[in-house]
């Protein structure tokens, strides 16, 4: 005669418990239960975080060298024709930057893209692709705080530090669904919200029907409310279009680094443009 | 002369007591290897292969988990692992927690009606099953929160379904790394029965 097991005691009943107890962790959201334990992972993952994200770039580019073999000619074409045109373009910026310096002292003046660098590694990258954030082994040792600005390549703004642990630090990239800066166009026509599309673009919205913006214009960090640097390059503005109750423009940024494949960042610890 | 045997019933919740040395290095193994399955996922894999949106090894750990240890025994270790992932990444419960408790049922309740060996043709049924889970979190992933009820709402009406070559190549992916898991896990398993047993039969 088979044996009968309580409804207690079978697997549904189990599972039910455990999902139930889920579910109502997931629908109040009670922060203290994984709070501690998030730091202890944070110290204790830190050092070998460092090394197993540096295996997982060098296999990526090694995929990525054997892959892209076949465009070597074709784009090392493009960039010798770069490369001239920049050389061409630098010289005369060269001349310009020393009369604008020359100026600005003689205007008295703050010299300009003064930042106070602290380079940094990725270490981590958020696992669903929506929540769009990166670790970087950089923390509250390093005298990281919450909010510092993070670019690469000079002047391009790729989010903000969200999160600071002990040797390690959560940044939250410009396309995080919760990012918003305040933005304006190069030409200083344009100004509004940049924030994120749900991991996947950045957009610039919330700008008056008067402003005048158009695809292709610069987009970069206003400097309102004393966060971020001005003048930190964004991207670049593509299709504009009304926003769904026709009040304001909005437009999709194209920024000019892939965020997925960033590497190594730059925090910027002080700045001379706040 | 009898001898005094504590057995370890498949499918029945066995968790060898903490107090015990051994027990006490089984907890610090499997605390270790669930440490290193979400470093490997947040670190290497979703630097190696930003686009899946999901949680591949995880997911594929639970199945496996699912299949060696059965059902009770392998929720010990699923929602630990998941609590792990989501206290590294999010830092509040989400989604992914409540669907690897319905995945590791979803297994066991497939693996009791298939009844068959875990190997050869079987294997590749269930690196096929583990994949099709993996496109169903990632087709069910827009239409669920993630953080938060707020972002519910936000979350179903414009949240993106992944693109079709995205869905292809982790299905491939799952399907390839099924069988790795499987054998590592396996191997794992057979070690810690083995301590635990080892302090039973008082081995020397």
């Amino acid at each position: 005669m088979a044996l009968r097991r309580k409804f207690t005691q079978t697997k549904f009943f189990r599972a039910l418990v455990v999902l139930g107890l889920l579910g109502a962790c997931l629908f109040f959201q009670p922060r203290f239960i994984l709070e501690p334990l998030r730091s202890v992972i944070a110290v204790i993952s830190s050092p070998v975080e460092g090394i197993v994200s540096a295996l997982g770039f060098e296999v990526r580019d090694a995929f990525h060298f054997f892959s892209s073999i076949g465009e070597l000619k074709t784009e090392n074409e493009r960039l010798q024709k770069d490369n001239i045109r920049l050389s061409s373009e630098n010289s005369k910026w060269e001349s310009v930057s020393g009369e604008n310096e020359e100026l600005r002292k003689q205007l008295g003046l703050l010299p300009q893209q003064k930042h106070d660098l602290l380079s940094a590694e990725v270490v981590g990258r958020d696992a669903s692709g929506i929540g769009n954030w990166i670790t970087i082994n950089r923390g509250a040792l390093d005298d990281i705080r919450q909010g510092m600005p993070v670019i690469v390549n000079g002047e391009v703004l790729v989010g903000r530090v969200s999160e600071v642990f002990a040797s390690s630090s959560r940044i939250m990239l410009l396309s995080h669904p919760e990012s918003q800066i305040s933005g304006i166009t190069t030409t200083g026509e344009a100004q509004g919200i940049v924030r994120g599309e749900h991991g996947l673009g950045i957009l610039f919205d919330m700008v008056l029907q008067a402003d005048s913006l158009r695809a292709g214009d610069r987009l970069v960090t206003s400097g309102l409310g004393g966060e971020l640097p001005k003048n930190l390059f964004v991207g670049t503005l593509q299709e504009v279009r009304l926003s769904d109750d026709h009040l304001y423009q909005r437009a999709s940024v194209v920024p000019p680094v892939r965020y997925e494949s960033l590497r190594y960042v730059f925090i910027i610890k002080n700045s001379a443009e706040k | 002369m009898s001898l005094s045997l504590k057995t370890v019933q498949k499918n029945e919740v066995e968790v060898y007591p903490i107090k015990t040395k051994s027990g006490m290095k089984v907890f610090f193994l499997r605390v270790s290897l669930m440490l290193i399955f979400v470093i490997l996922q947040l670190s290497f894999f979703d630097i190696l292969f930003p686009w899946p949106q999901a949680p591949v090894l995880l997911l594929v750990a639970v199945v496996v988990w699912t299949l060696v240890l059965g059902f009770p025994r392998s929720l010990y270790l699923t929602v630990p692992l998941t609590l792990f992932l989501d206290s590294a990444s999010y830092g509040a419960v989400s989604w992914v927690s409540l669907y690897a408790v319905l995945l590791a049922y979803g297994t066991s309740f497939l693996s009791r009606r298939l009844l068959i060996e875990h190997r050869g043709l079987s294997l590749a049924l269930y690196a096929f099953f583990t994949a099709a889970s993996i496109f169903a979190y990632q087709s069910l992933t827009p239409f669920v929160s993630r953080s938060s009820i707020g972002a519910l709402v936000k979350d179903a009406t414009s949240s993106p379904f992944p693109s079709w070559s995205i869905v292809f190549f982790t299905f491939l992916f799952s399907c390839f790394l099924f069988p790795l898991v499987y054998f590592i896990l396996k191997r794992f398993e057979n070690h810690i029965e083995f301590i635990a047993q080892k302090q039973f039969l008082n081995v020397r």
